[in-house]
């Protein structure tokens, strides 16, 4: 792969491709254009932006663990099924995807928000930061579980059936075996989810609510601060400088992770 | 230091294979066959990645799968104690060669310090000393097998199953890996099944060897021949064992004279040394292409009919082999003689001449076709 790079695109693919590249970076570059630049400081350091940085943070990496534990299990319990059943447990694991955010907050505001089902049993979470988890695992869960449920149909099985002929009972193959067989694409499957869970805003909004401390993360304060009366303009576009900040930093890990890894079995030789 | 018994029959769509064996402690019992006649079938039923139809498999009184009047077990893989090598390693590619093989005992309990103990002896064993913290990918593939070896041997296993386990490898290393194989069989002492294309694994490693044959005359493909490697080899009784010992095999019947008769033949009887059988009784004649004396037809015409071992036939190909030339003949498939190459220049042989071909009794071994062993 990496010996075929040197053959360029041809001329007829890169002109849709500029144009599509533009389309996707030139409003980041008007935020850029347009920040107030000495005042970032500032902004970045005060109360509240320290507070949605938090929340978005803690929330985002618990939803991701959230993500990996129902998840993982969800893939495995995918590639093994067989027929009409697996096509509907994959559509609904998919649902998200589709489903705009703010349904799937409403959905989860019906299950345990006041006078929802779970609710009434006395689980309400409706405006609690774990309803921030909550919603951002929902949003996020879908890309954990095609990553590693793809890895996973294309990983040897017959490693696994050896690790059965050497006397590992199921639960040791998949620990010693199948699991680090898949790690690049859990990988892979948790960054993916680490950012959706940070830019996740339609359900957060819908279920958790706008509190700051509680439940306001960068997005929901960047909300606010545009919205709010418009005076908060410059506090909106530096949250969001910061928020493109820590997702180009998160995408890159995922990407220098081949590299990353040389370096390492270098090091180890 | 237990046996292992296989009395099974499977069945997978039109295939059927019916097999009925045993193998005692530190016994190699080599399964030859052709190709797609259920040499692998038959491991992966004692392994446990084929189910049977029915009978039974059970190491001493171990049993590990039974299949009769309706009742059915099956141990699962991980439990059977049986180690299984192919000609793919198929490493752990995210293990070091030391994990690789400490694996399987860390996998039975036995705790992280004692498992690389006992992975870096047998390191040692398989001379991989000091190559322990190699991935696969940095591993030869002779190598490979050796650690893959390892692996399987270090979980002190109550059976091994070979298929083919050199087959991958160049003929440099496979001498080597096969001196080895014998020594560490030897050390474990257990029942070893080998199946293999290869005479020369049959020789070097195993003791006995059974031969399968695909399904004939209402049969389920099956055990055909069983015997020491040698009288295997010497005396093949089918068509398989005749082809990895390089001989010809012919049936026939025995004559009241004691000659055999071979039917639709352009040779109709053969004189040969004793046969030991009664008249009437059928009968495997074989014999080693080499041992055909090839000669130019004096007369033609007075040659036509086949005498005292002699027949002549036209030549239908000359393939170079290793003595020298095999010849086919057009009247008679499966006939076959070999002449050093300078025989064959001398005879002017090639395709459409006529050759004279006598089979000296001499040459002849003469055996009985052995009662069905299902």
């Amino acid at each position: 792969m990496r010996g075929a790079a040197a053959e360029r695109a041809p001329a007829f693919v890169w002109l849709p491709a500029s144009i599509g590249i533009l389309l996707l970076l030139a409003p980041l570059l008007a935020v850029l254009v347009r920040i107030e630049w000495t005042q970032v400081p500032a902004i970045l350091t005060s109360e509240t932006a320290l507070q949605a940085l938090r929340l978005s943070l803690v929330t985002a990496a618990l939803a991701t663990v959230l993500c990996v534990i129902l998840g993982v299990p969800i893939a495995i319990v995918l590639t093994r099924m067989r027929g009409f059943a697996a096509v509907l447990l994959r559509g609904a694991v998919m649902l998200p995807l589709i489903l705009p955010p703010l349904v799937g907050g409403m959905a989860l505001l019906l299950l345990f928000g006041r006078g929802g089902m779970l609710g009434e049993l006395g689980l309400q979470l409706q405006f609690t930061t774990a309803a921030v988890v909550l919603a951002q695992a929902f949003v996020a869960m879908p890309f954990l579980v095609i990553s590693v449920e793809g890895a996973l149909r294309s990983a040897d099985r017959e490693l696994e059936a050896v690790a059965a002929g050497l006397g590992a009972r199921p639960a040791t193959v998949l620990r010693r075996v199948t699991l680090p067989l898949i790690a690049p694409a859990l990988y892979s499957g948790i960054i993916l989810s680490l950012t959706r869970a940070l830019g996740e805003f339609g359900a957060t909004a819908m279920f958790a609510g706008n509190a700051p401390g509680t439940t306001q993360t960068i997005p929901l304060a960047i909300y606010t601060a545009f919205n709010g009366a418009g005076v908060g303009r410059d506090t909106a576009l530096a949250l969001a400088l910061l928020l493109i900040c820590i997702a180009f930093a998160t995408l890159l890990l995922l990407h220098g992770r081949p590299a990353t890894r040389e370096l390492l079995a270098k090091g180890a030789q | 230091m237990t046996n292992l018994d296989v009395d099974i029959a499977l069945r997978r769509g039109a295939f059927e294979l019916a097999a009925r064996f045993d193998v005692a402690p530190g016994e190699v019992l080599g399964i030859a066959g052709r190709n797609g006649v259920g040499k692998s079938s038959l491991l992966g039923a004692i392994a446990g990645s084929i189910p049977i139809d029915s009978g039974s498999i059970r190491i001493g009184d171990r049993e590990l799968v039974s299949q009769r009047d309706g009742h059915s077990r099956s141990v699962p893989r991980w439990r059977r104690r049986v180690g299984y090598l192919d000609q793919r390693s198929r490493l752990f590619p995210h293990l070091s060669a030391r994990e690789n093989i400490a694996f399987g005992p860390r996998s039975q309990g036995m705790r992280k310090p004692d498992a690389r103990a006992l992975a870096d002896e047998w390191l040692e064993h398989v001379g991989l000393e000091g190559r322990g913290r190699a991935r696969a990918a940095q591993l030869s593939g002779g190598q490979q097998q050796r650690v893959a070896l390892a692996r399987v041997l270090a979980c002190s296993p109550d059976v091994v199953l070979l298929d083919e386990p050199f087959a991958a490898l160049d003929v440099a290393s496979v001498g080597g890996i096969r001196d080895l194989v014998r020594t560490q069989l030897r050390r474990l002492g257990v029942p070893v099944l080998l199946v293999t294309h290869d005479s020369a694994d049959l020789l070097s490693l195993a003791d006995s060897v059974v031969v399968l044959e695909a399904a004939d005359e209402g049969r389920p493909a099956g055990i055909r021949q069983r015997g020491t490697v040698a009288e295997v080899l010497r005396t093949p009784t089918t068509p398989f064992a005749a082809d990895i010992a390089g001989r010809v095999l012919l049936s026939g019947t025995v004559s009241e004279r004691g000659t055999i008769l071979l039917p639709d033949a352009p040779l109709r009887e053969l004189t040969v040394a004793q046969t030991g059988l009664p008249g009437g009784a059928r009968a495997h004649v074989s014999f080693d292409p080499a041992d055909v004396r090839v000669t130019a037809p004096v007369d033609a015409e007075h040659e036509s009919s086949s005498t005292a071992g002699t027949w002549v036939g036209t030549v239908a190909g000359i393939q170079a082999t290793r003595n020298g030339m095999r010849i086919t003949t057009r009247e008679w498939d499966c006939f076959a003689a070999e002449v050093p190459l300078s025989e064959a220049l001398d005879l002017e042989l090639r395709e459409g001449a006529n050759a004279r071909f006598e089979l000296p009794p001499h040459a002849l071994r003469c055996s009985q076709p052995e009662p069905d062993r299902r």
